[in-house]
């Protein structure tokens, strides 16, 4: 009798224990939206030369609950009107091939529920690793939490040199050293 | 129970997730740097809506003392002036004018497969295909002949299979059928077959090194008009210097053709006797592509 008990006993804690990773594991998808078509463009701009590179394939993972956000993007899908420019950008300042991608992951510092529908001024604290290089940034941007979507929208710079990317003296008039990015996202729940 | 665990404490890290769900395969870009190697093509196309302008010139012999009688063979350039023009990414098409032989080429190139890498979708290697005219406009000298219009006309074909072997390193080979409708002599083969072959070894990010050689595969025996020397295999070595909107090619080859049916069947000079021209090609891209970005 005493060891059915014990096996009945043991049957329930797996059962609970089961359950509760389950739960842990939906509970845990529901909180993750993702997006697959996010909008990554730059500017640079010099008196002699405006340059924007522009890709619509970047990925973004957002956990509501902990607050954490992931960006990737594959350097090579920047697109540039100019072809000869987007040749550059990989073979020579990017180095696509040795860093083929740029990344930022960080969390949002303000106290603020993200199940609730509204619009969040936010910054959030991360490392951004552009050609290699990680460095820590705060990085401004808005979420709008919407039914079943929503949206992320950043501004802010990149600095070449902060990142290893040398621009020869050659061209160093037409590629500014500081590049505007501008990053759109719209993320879906993530099955 | 335990892989489900794991599972959980995988999703913690988000950007670990986004990596390992990514499926996404990317092309490799800058296999050459221009869309030739030296003389012959290289896999590389112009993207679309851009005009590529080329201006190449090969000098004259360097043997004996040309070097400094004609200052490196300057004294007796050829020319050869083309234009390239995307008209999707895959579909190039080009229009060219060598002097001296008075030939006018006109071109197609197609990206049949592009090399890529990472993701599920990856593929080892470029392959294209290439394939030209060329016009003679010279006037017939022998009037004793019959001389019809397709007698002016040659033809190349070539399938080009390309391969990034490292961000340093490009091979190529190129399988070549040139086909003239009218030779020298009777005992002259129309047809000429090659296999070319070519590799280009970056240096810096800004140039590279290049070499292209195109063996002779039949009409190996083909003698050089009023001459008993028979014509020679190209070889060129070349280096590319590429300073934003142009790219200037610099060689040392044995031909002072530009265009494939000359290099590749009627190569004269001979590497061992100093028969080697300095040449350059010299390139320009422009954009016509507006309505990209908004």
């Amino acid at each position: 009798m005493k060891i059915t008990n014990q096996a009945i006993s043991m049957k329930l804690i797996l059962t609970i224990a089961t359950i509760a990773i389950f739960s842990v594991a939906n509970s845990s998808a529901q909180t993750l939206y993702k997006a697959t078509n996010a909008t990554v463009s730059f500017f640079s701009k010099t008196p002699i030369e405006d340059i924007d590179g522009k890709s619509e394939t970047a990925t973004t993972l957002i956990n509501l609950e902990k607050k954490d956000i992931a960006f990737m993007i594959q350097n090579n899908s920047f697109q540039f009107p100019n072809k000869l420019m987007q040749e550059h950008f990989n073979e020579k300042y990017m180095e696509s091939e040795k860093y083929p991608i740029s990344s930022f992951r960080g969390n949002i510092q303000e106290n603020i529920d993200l199940k609730v529908a509204g619009v969040y001024q936010v910054t959030v604290n991360g490392k951004l690793t552009i050609h290699g290089i990680t460095l820590d940034r705060t990085i401004p941007g808005t979420i709008t939490v919407k039914e079943g979507s929503i949206l992320l929208e950043s501004n802010f710079i990149v600095k070449n040199s902060d990142h290893k990317i040398e621009i020869p003296s050659l061209v160093a008039t037409k590629i500014a050293d500081e590049l505007n990015v501008k990053v759109k996202a719209t993320l879906l729940p993530k099955n | 129970m335990l892989l489900m665990v794991n599972f959980a404490w995988a999703q913690d890290d988000l950007l670990d997730m986004l990596k390992s769900e990514n499926t996404v395969s990317s092309p490799v870009l800058a296999t050459f740097k221009g869309t030739r190697i030296i003389t012959g093509q290289s896999n590389e196309n112009i993207a679309k809506k851009h005009l590529n302008f080329l201006i190449l010139h090969r000098f004259g012999e360097l043997k004996d003392d040309a070097w400094y009688y004609s200052l490196l063979g300057i004294d007796e350039a050829t020319v050869r002036i083309a234009f390239d023009y995307g008209i999707t990414d895959k579909l190039m098409v080009g229009v060219g004018r060598s002097s001296k032989t008075k030939v006018y080429d006109f071109s197609v190139k197609y990206k049949i497969a592009q090399q890529k890498i990472g993701g599920n979708k990856n593929f080892p290697l470029a392959i294209s295909y290439y394939g030209n005219m060329g016009l003679n406009s010279t006037t017939f000298t022998e009037p004793t002949r019959e001389n019809y219009f397709t007698s002016r006309l040659s033809f190349c074909n070539q399938l080009i299979i390309a391969r990034k072997i490292n961000p340093s390193i490009s091979i190529q080979i190129t399988p070549t059928f040139v086909h003239r409708n009218l030779v020298n002599k009777t005992s002259d083969p129309n047809d000429v077959i090659a296999l070319g072959l070519g590799g280009s070894f970056k240096i810096t990010r800004s140039t590279r090194l290049n070499v292209e050689y195109y063996p002779r595969l039949t009409g190996r025996d083909e003698l050089i008009p009023n001459t008993t020397n028979k014509f020679e295999d190209y070889l060129a070595v070349g280096f590319d210097i590429e300073t934003g909107g142009h790219v200037f090619q610099l060689m040392f080859s044995n031909s002072m053709y530009m265009y494939e049916q000359g290099f590749v069947a009627q190569t004269t000079g001979k590497w061992s006797d100093f028969g080697i021209r300095l040449g350059f090609n010299l390139s320009r891209t422009f954009s016509f592509d507006n309505e990209h970005i908004k």
